[in-house]
């Protein structure tokens, strides 16, 4: 079963990623903010893992850094769970080493589809 | 009555084989621009031999696959479809792959080349299109961009192209091809072609860095928006060309054109469809190739005439013999020249026989060139001269590698890149000339370019690196030249697929010397270089001068002989690094004495004594001392070195009419040990006893 880490300081976008990627057959962990994130991510090997943007203590894109370098996140599909859609933070993240992105707000489609893209 | 036709299998196998060579020489000469009807009759009837064939033998896939091909030659040859660069591409693809079929059905395996179906996709969207044309035609109506819309709306998803070229760092951010290539696989039928020619020295490549791209062929009812989608975190770090076929170009005519969105890229649309130059697919097709020799009824009917005159002479020598007495010797030696004669004919036929025209060492040579500029971005002009040249067959075989090996060579570092020509001033379109030609009963092949020529402080600064060459010594232009024949010695830096595939000059030097032929080089900066191999006509009968050296007696080659003279006292000069020379018309000639090169006695006090006997080697002549001329008469050459070992200054060895050996001299060798210093050194050490 492929794992997937979701970090966000939203507890409702938690709920709702954890379940939905439950019911697509997915084993989901997930962390409050960043720091919890990266503890998180260095205590078990992820297949993915969805990060929110802006969180308290550590922000998305200084986690996708710190993922990056670790060896065992260096090629990891690192997505960001962002509102923003205008390409400032997307190219952003893909200069710390981001995958790709997912525009909230999203549907469950969208994200399976989303995740699926990577994860096969 | 049941009859096996797998007895006939090979006759089909060795028909298709040549029929292929044809298509793929007519396919040379297609051109979008000026069609020749007989060109694609020639092409359409070896698809349609292949596919008769194939149908009364029971292959019937190659029958399915061959029909298609067929199709569309049909559909071409009808006027039906414009020719487009695409289909001459798609001809190419499949000559190789039918090659390849060929082969394994030679090889008793049922299995089929992976593209075959690929290909004959190909071919149903480009027939597909042929349905639509054959619609508007029908229709009457006049083409206007409503008539065409629907057509290209049918045609919309049909056949896509994409060419993808990833940003180097997508690795890192964990984006792998394989997802988004998997992700377009899920929308259709996906080919995927990676190309490799952007990858570094080895000593600079970086494992997270990506260098491959990819050329992707996707047939599919899709938008070219969902394509991209596949790419969308990709695309803009990478390039991604989105093309449709450009068969929807041929239906339209130009003035509809710009109502196709996606159909405005010529050059890339089908231009992905390249194909890419398989060394391993070249050399394969050539064990069916020479199991078996075809001669022209012409050299059997003049050997057959022969052996009847022979059978004649012989009758009458033998009624002579029966009731011989001496006022018959005249006639009897009458009819021993004859015998000779007829022998000598007979010899001189037989010998035809095993010669073929040169093209079939030449004959992969277009195709080659023409895939290998494509694939380096070089534009050249191929012009073959004397094809129909004839050699030993035996020599032929052996000549194809070099030969091939020095049009790479030529193509790879001869030849500068479009970009590089402009700048020094040069047409673009660079000239490369292989032609081969009689020389005084030798043959001659060059291999000529416009190019860069030797880049000569290069391979100086290569030889001297790989000890090949002493650093401090002075090397002359030529000297400097024939270093890239030395063992081990490559200038190259990238070791491309192309050349520089450890196969260095010097296995091209020793094959051609192993024919008992010779290679040279001659080449000037930035106006290109020109290889050429001179090459005894067969193997192993050669005219000789017997020559006598002392009480020995040795032979020379005619063709090497220029001329024969006695000189008079006084006409030798000796120059100050003690060669001797003497005028011959306007030209000085060094002397060279054989008794000294080949450590004899002799009983010629003076030059004057002797004969010279004056020889050509390259460019230069030489005067060869001897003490006598003896007969001149037909050699059988004996190999020397499968016999005993390779003697220095001696080509082979022969049997005289006396039952004597005599050895074959090599003026070349001589020469080469002559003009060496090493030699000269010896040579003042150790005067000869004479």
């Amino acid at each position: 079963m492929k794992r997937i880490l979701a970090v966000d300081d939203s507890l409702s976008i938690r709920e709702m990623v954890q379940f939905t990627l439950k019911q697509a057959g997915y084993h989901v962990d997930a962390a409050v903010d960043g720091v919890d994130g990266l503890a998180k991510a260095k205590t078990g090997q992820f297949d993915l893992i969805i990060s929110d943007i802006n969180m308290p203590r550590m922000d998305g894109i200084s986690l996708i850094r710190h993922l990056r370098n670790e060896s065992t996140y260096k090629f990891t599909p690192i997505l960001m769970l962002t509102t923003e859609s205008g390409s400032d933070i997307k190219m952003t993240g893909k200069s710390a080493g981001a995958t790709g992105w997912i525009v909230k707000p999203f549907n469950p489609e969208k994200l399976i589809a989303t995740v699926q893209k990577v994860l096969r | 009555m049941d009859i096996d036709l797998k007895q006939f299998h090979h006759v089909f196998i060795e028909e298709c084989v040549e029929g292929l060579e044809v298509m793929e020489t007519e396919l040379l000469k297609l051109n979008p621009g000026a069609v020749d009807s007989e060109v694609i009759n020639t092409i359409f009837r070896v698809a349609h031999s292949i596919k008769g064939g194939a149908g009364t033998f029971g292959f019937n896939q190659l029958t399915e696959f061959t029909h298609v091909a067929e199709a569309l030659l049909d559909d071409l040859r009808a006027g039906k479809l414009t020719l487009i660069d695409g289909h001459i591409r798609l001809f190419f693809k499949t000559v190789d792959c039918l090659r390849e079929w060929i082969l394994r059905l030679a090889s008793d395996s049922e299995s089929i080349p992976e593209e075959a179906e690929a290909l004959k996709l190909q071919y149903n969207s480009f027939l597909q299109v042929d349905e639509y044309q054959q619609q508007i035609l029908a229709s009457n109506e006049e083409i206007t961009p409503e008539v065409v819309l629907p057509i290209i709306n049918h045609l919309e998803g049909g056949y896509w192209l994409i060419n993808f070229i990833p940003g180097k760092d997508i690795l890192k951010q964990g984006n792998e091809p394989r997802l988004m290539f998997a992700e377009l696989q899920d929308m259709g039928e996906l080919k995927v072609t990676p190309k490799l020619t952007a990858i570094p020295r080895w000593s600079d490549v970086l494992p997270e860095d990506i260098y491959v791209s990819w050329d992707l062929e996707l047939i599919s009812q899709v938008s070219e928006l969902q394509i991209k989608e596949a790419f969308e975190w990709v695309e803009d770090d990478s390039t991604i060309t989105i093309t449709h076929s450009s068969a929807i170009q041929a239906v339209i005519p130009a003035s509809c054109q710009n109502i196709v969105p996606t159909a405005d890229n010529k050059e890339s649309t089908l231009a992905v469809l390249s194909t890419q130059v398989s060394p391993q697919k070249i050399t394969n097709n050539k064990s069916t190739e020479t199991s078996s020799i075809r001669v022209s009824i012409d050299k059997v009917d003049a050997l057959i005439n022969m052996v009847g005159e022979l059978v004649i002479t012989q009758a009458m020598l033998g009624e002579l013999g029966q009731d011989f007495s001496a006022d018959k010797l005249p006639a009897l030696k009458k009819g021993l020249i004859q015998l000779s004669q007829h022998t000598r004919e007979m010899q001189d036929s037989v010998m035809k026989i095993r010669m073929l025209p040169i093209q079939f060492a030449f004959n992969r040579i277009p195709r080659m060139v023409r895939d290998l500029s494509e694939q380096l971005g070089k534009n050249v002009l191929l012009r073959m001269h004397g094809e129909e040249t004839e050699l030993d067959k035996i020599m032929l075989e052996k000549l194809s590698d070099p030969i091939v090996h020095l049009v790479r060579n030529a193509l790879d570092h001869g030849i500068e890149t479009i970009e590089e020509r402009k700048l020094t001033g040069k047409s673009d379109v660079a000239c490369l000339d292989i032609s081969a030609f009689h020389q005084g009963g030798e043959i001659i092949v060059e291999i000529r370019d416009d190019g860069r020529g030797l880049n000569r402080a290069k391979i100086h600064a290569k030889a001297i690196e790989k000890g090949i060459a002493k650093e401090g010594q002075h090397y002359n232009h030529s000297q400097i030249d024939e270093l890239i024949f030395a063992p081990g010695f490559s200038t190259v830096e990238t070791v491309s697929d192309i050349s520089g595939r450890g196969v260095g000059m010097d296995v091209v030097k020793n094959n051609i010397e192993s024919l008992g032929g010779d290679i040279q080089v001659e080449s000037n900066d930035g106006e290109g270089s020109c290889f050429s191999i001179r090459l005894p006509l067969t193997l192993s009968i050669m005219d000789g001068q017997l020559i006598k050296i002392g009480n020995k007696t040795y032979v020379l080659p005619i063709m090497s002989i220029i001329e024969s003279l006695q000189l008079k006292d006084g006409m030798v000069t000796k120059l100050a690094d003690q060669t001797e020379v003497f005028k011959l018309r306007d030209e000085f000639i060094p002397i060279i004495r054989l008794y000294q090169v080949l450590n004899h006695e002799t009983s010629l006090e003076r030059i004057s004594d002797g004969l010279l006997v004056v020889v050509e080697s390259g460019a230069n002549k030489y005067g060869l001392l001897v003490d006598d001329l003896a007969a001149q008469q037909q050699v059988v050459i004996k190999n020397l070195e499968d016999n005993f070992m390779k003697v220095g200054c001696v080509s082979g060895a022969t049997i005289l009419g006396n039952g004597t050996v005599a050895l074959i001299l090599d003026i070349t060798d001589i020469i080469k040990r002559i003009t060496s210093k090493q030699y000269l050194q010896q040579s003042q050490r150790s005067p000869v006893a004479a």
